[in-house]
């Protein structure tokens, strides 16, 4: 009877340590994967979002040096204005360039405008966004 | 028959409660993870909406603003641009949306509406350079109903008349 006993022990169906220790890893690696997935969706959504507020900024800059008179356009006086508030408070350490070529073109020759913004993300400058324009002298400036 | 009854299979009641507890933990968590999934998407989805939206305000002010020949803000809710050929385009902001009517005289020609997702627009024409320059700055109201989706305030800028030659120069070779 004893004997019986310990032989239906023997057989009981069950899971080895083994077993169980392989699901949980894949349960664990299972939910790291999902978790980081999360994060970096957050991250690729906190770019995006700064890289739009770039863009508005530029695009606004570019219009005011289209407004501006045709003497008043010139690298520094742009780099000189300060940053809209929304870009100072979103883009960490945020810098603007600009830079102006001669864009000789026959009776109407006229400036290239460069305005490119750039910022910090974990301590490591991301690639800047750009966006070029071309400003002429207005009709009655024009020699 | 009493044997038959010892090898049966099965399970004690404490394995079927470690199963089933170990399942509502793992139902839980998959629960929650498809909740910020699903959430994730909502908001995702919600801001290529807004930008979308934006973007085409954008572009439909700055052409408009290109083309006039002046621009002039009477209140900050209101502001109108004169265009060539007696047409006007006027924007106003009423109803929580902004809207935009291309006018020649009195008829209307066109009319647009632009959600603003409870935020609060204005108007202002900034002279001090050579050519207007005409600003709508898109703000967050604090006592407004708060949204599960705030908008992002903006400012959008546009130089008034850069393609607004004058009549001679347009028949120069």
């Amino acid at each position: 009877m004893r004997a019986n006993e310990r032989h239906h022990r023997a057989i009981r169906p069950g899971f080895t340590v083994i077993e169980v220790s392989l699901a949980l890893a894949v349960l664990l690696a299972a939910s790291v994967l999902l978790t980081q997935f999360l994060v970096a969706s957050s991250q690729q959504r906190k770019l995006a979002d700064q890289r739009r507020l770039a863009l508005e900024e530029l695009s606004n800059r570019l219009e005011r040096v289209m407004a501006a008179k045709w003497e008043d356009v010139n690298a520094a006086a742009i780099e000189g204005q300060e940053l809209s508030q929304a870009v100072q408070e979103n883009l960490p350490a945020a810098k603007l360039t600009a830079s102006i070529a001669d864009e000789p073109g026959g009776p109407t020759s006229g400036k290239r405008v460069r305005l490119e913004i750039s910022w910090e993300q974990h301590g490591q400058r991301v690639l800047p966004i750009g966006l070029t324009g071309w400003k002429f002298p207005a009709r009655e400036a024009r020699p | 028959m009493k044997s038959n009854a010892n090898s049966r299979r099965g399970w004690s009641l404490l394995e079927m409660l470690v199963v089933i507890s170990l399942t509502a933990i793992l139902l839980s968590m998959s629960g929650v993870l498809l909740t910020a999934l699903l959430r994730s998407q909502g908001m995702l989805s919600a801001d290529i909406r807004q930008q979308s939206a934006r973007a085409r305000l954008a572009t439909q002010l700055r052409a408009d603003a290109h083309e006039a020949s002046s621009a002039k803000s009477a209140s900050p809710q209101v502001c109108d641009f004169l265009l060539a050929s007696d047409e006007t385009v006027h924007y106003e902001i009423k109803d929580s949306s902004l809207h935009r009517e291309l006018r020649k005289k009195d008829t209307i020609l066109e009319r647009e509406k632009y959600p603003l997702n409870g935020l609060s627009a204005t108007f202002a024409v900034d002279d001090s350079s050579q050519r207007s320059l005409v600003r709508l700055t898109l703000e967050s109201v604090p006592e407004a109903v708060q949204y599960s989706q705030p908008a992002r305030p903006s400012t959008l800028e546009a130089a008034v008349g850069i393609c607004n030659l004058p009549a001679a120069g347009r028949s120069e070779p």
